[in-house]
């Protein structure tokens, strides 16, 4: 009996032993066929749409961002009445009933497509027919709300949400969330069971970018630019408004825009944003960086005088003449050839400097180079290698010859308007993640390089701003109550395809800043092939004007001059007050740049010899110390100055 | 309470922390499905605010994009662009400037 009981025990034993062991062989040993069962029995995936990051303007006003949009789809196999189906579905979404009952008949397919990115409201219509056999897929949308506006700056994202031009395709990486896929284990009726609530609201969305743009200044620059456009006749117009201190785009405009939420209906020509990827000849706007140059090389003065030649001057073995046939210019001042655009000025002034030199001044300028704007696409503009020949050397100094963005233009007139330094324009203010414990990156617009010492600068924009006064080319410019400095431009358009000029085909510009004594904001206006009128100052200028009446409005600057615009009761057309009122107004102008004078100048930034020649006649004895650029000084910039006096300058490398 | 009567019941005690424990447990596993599934709830209903608010702000930008507001202002309340003389320029005390 006993040995029975031992042997079925044993037998028992055995048996729970082979269990056991099989038990531990499917746990410690992986089986991918047993591990892809369990996964299909008690796990689910759940994909969550992550959202593409907004682009909103300076003040947080969104110019793009994605919504949620459902996409329509039908299994033709389990739908009972597609005829019924296809012409209710043709109705609602305007769309061809005969071809939806077609493909809505094929009962081999098990899926097809009716209609993408439909709205909520839409699907929850088409949910409550009740009818079987259509799904819909949450997909999300970009939407553009304010249509063209800033459009090809934007630029705008493909049908799989990818980024494909302008700031779009630039900050894809940074604006594109990602599609997040959740395995979690599931119940008996399928539902996840959820371990981590967080998994689900934590969401890896894109990051939201602020640009520096106003979209109020935005819609104003596109409107008078469409104004000039319609008005002239004109293929295209370009604009830019930039802070002169912070070197941050306030607004950038291609005329005509795109309607971005259409934007496959339009041509890729008119979706190229051409403030940077058009380098053209720019004209006389160019004359500024020439003058600029020759008064950094000490070479000439404001009132340094240059004859003129009566309007017509041999280079080699070619006339050069001013742009306007009735100009017969003799002896003129640098003020006076910024001032009425003198070619043949301009010319003599850009042999004083020599290729090499002009060559040096330009490139330190920005051009030839891209600026590092954040945009695609930006062209480096055409400068000729050296040796150039004299012909060269005098069309380069009158703006031909040579081809620049507006983007440089704007940079390089922002050099002058800020006191000398050249920074990269600034348009991305910074990069804001979706989740708040992440870090905001902020972005500051990079000092390039100084080209002008900050008294130089002044000069120029003295200079400047006396070619907007009366009988200068920029007069057209000038606003009521404001002192404004800048330049126009003419320039012949370059045939790309026969080569040298088209006939009658001009590009009008106009670059300045407003106000003139202290600038901020540089505006630069162009205006492709005009047909009515062809001069800066009659197509360029005017809109440069509105555009900046309206900025130094909008931002509280008050006015300096007193004219007769300015007053109440006034009769007008008292030319005669006007125009001393004005001279005034210069005469302060002047006067303010004078007192300047009397002051300690600001030396940070100089080296040691820039330094020494601005001090050399108010300085009793020099004490230097260090090495470098200049970073502290004793006396202190702007302390008052009487007669000479000993001086100590501090100097450190820059890095 | 007698030492053996204690030592009569110490079995029993036990046997009803281990149920006790054991049907603490399975009601602790319970209520984390049950939490579970109202968080999945609730972070469908977050999903759904947030992609609201997002159609809301879109709606608002549409409704104020700057040619819509300027459309407006010319049509139904009649105002045109600003002339000289039109604008009073307030800056401190000592200047007030009609331009």
């Amino acid at each position: 009996m006993k040995s029975r009981i031992l042997i079925l025990f044993s037998a028992f034993l055995l048996l729970w032993a082979v269990l056991l062991l099989r038990a531990a062989r499917l746990q410690i040993f992986p089986d991918e066929r047993l591990a892809s069962l369990k996964r299909r029995q008690f796990e689910t995936s759940l994909q969550i749409h992550t959202r593409r990051g907004a682009i909103v303007d300076r003040n947080g006003t969104e110019l793009a961002a994605s919504v949620p949009a459902y996409s329509l789809f039908a299994d033709p196999k389990v739908i009972r009445d597609p005829y019924g189906l296809g012409k209710k579905l043709g109705s609602y979404l305007d769309m061809p009933a005969m071809n939806l009952k077609r493909r809505l008949r094929d009962k081999q397919r098990r899926f097809i497509w009716i209609k993408r990115q439909l709205s909520e409201k839409q699907r929850d219509e088409i949910k409550s027919w009740g009818e079987t056999g259509l799904g819909f897929v949450e997909e999300p949308k970009r939407v553009y709300p304010n249509g063209g506006l800033l459009s090809q700056v934007l630029g705008f994202v493909g049908s799989e949400g990818n980024g494909l031009e302008g700031l779009e395709l630039e900050y894809n990486k940074e604006l594109l969330g990602q599609m997040k896929t959740i395995i979690l284990p599931r119940d008996a009726r399928g539902r996840p069971l959820l371990e981590d609530g967080r998994s689900l609201t934590e969401v890896p969305d894109g990051a939201d970018l602020q640009l520096t743009i106003d979209h109020e200044v935005q819609f104003t620059l596109e409107r008078e630019l469409a104004g000039v456009v319609d008005h002239f006749q004109a293929d295209t117009a370009i604009g830019i408004v930039m802070d002169a201190q912070s070197s941050e785009i306030v607004a950038m405009a291609t005329l005509p825009v795109v309607d971005l939420n259409e934007s496959h209906r339009y041509p890729q020509s008119l979706r190229r944003n051409r403030v940077v990827t058009d380098a053209f000849e720019p004209g006389s706007t160019m004359k500024s960086f020439v003058i600029a140059g020759a008064l950094k090389e000490n070479l000439i003065k404001p009132s340094t005088r240059f004859f003129c030649e009566d309007g017509r001057m041999k280079v080699g073995d070619k006339w050069i003449t001013e742009a306007d046939s009735n100009h017969h210019f003799k002896t003129l001042t640098v003020t006076e050839i910024l001032a009425f655009s003198s070619n043949i000025g301009a010319a003599k002034i850009g042999f004083e400097l020599g290729a090499e030199r002009l060559n040096r001044v330009m490139a330190d300028f920005g051009f030839g180079a891209k600026t590092g704007v954040e945009l695609p696409g930006e062209a480096r503009g055409i400068m000729n290698p050296l040796p150039w020949r004299p012909h060269l050397l005098s069309n380069i100094s009158f703006g031909q010859g040579i081809a620049t963005t507006p983007m440089q233009m704007v940079a390089a007139y922002g050099a002058i308007a800020n006191g000398g330094l050249l920074k990269r324009p600034l348009l991305v203010k910074a990069v804001r993640p979706a989740h708040r414990d992440e870090e905001v990156i902020e972005f500051q617009a990079e000092e390039i390089r100084r080209v002008l010492s900050p008294s130089e600068a002044a000069t120029m924009r003295l200079m400047l701003t006396a070619a907007t006064e009366e009988k200068a080319s920029g007069w057209n410019a000038r606003i009521p109550g404001y002192h404004v400095a800048g330049k126009t431009g003419t320039a012949q358009k370059v045939d790309t395809v026969k080569g040298g000029y088209i006939k009658n085909a001009y590009i009008s510009s106009f670059a300045g800043f407003v106000p003139a004594s202290n600038p901020r904001y540089v505006i630069y206006v162009a205006v492709d092939n005009p047909k009515k009128a062809y001069y800066g100052s009659q197509v360029a200028a005017p809109v440069f004007s509105k555009i900046a009446q309206y900025l130094v409005r909008r931002a509280g600057i008050p006015p300096v001059l007193i004219s007769e615009r300015n007053m109440i009761n006034t009769p007008a057309g008292e030319e005669k007050r006007r125009s001393a009122l004005q001279a005034r107004a210069m005469e302060d102008l002047k006067r303010s740049s004078e007192e300047d004078a009397k002051t300690f100048p600001n030396l940070m930034g100089l080296s040691l010899r820039e330094a020494l020649a601005k001090i050399r006649e108010r300085a009793n004895h020099v004490q230097v110390r260090g090495s470098g650029v200049v970073v502290r000084t004793i006396p202190m910039a702007g302390s008052e100055m009487s007669g000479k006096r000993n001086v100590v300058l501090v100097l450190e490398n820059p890095d | 309470m007698s030492r053996s009567r204690l030592e009569d019941i110490l079995p029993f005690l036990s046997v009803l922390i281990l149920v006790s424990t054991l049907f603490g447990l399975v009601l602790l596993k319970m209520e984390v499905r049950r939490m579970g599934y109202s968080v999945l709830k609730s972070s469908h209903e977050y999903r759904k605010l947030q992609d609201q608010r997002r159609m809301m702000s879109m709606e608002y930008a549409k409704l104020t994009r700057p040619d819509r507001v300027r459309k407006f202002a010319v049509s139904k309340l009649k105002l045109n662009d600003s002339r000289n003389g039109q604008i009073i320029q307030l800056a401190g005390q000592t200047l007030a400037m009609p331009q």
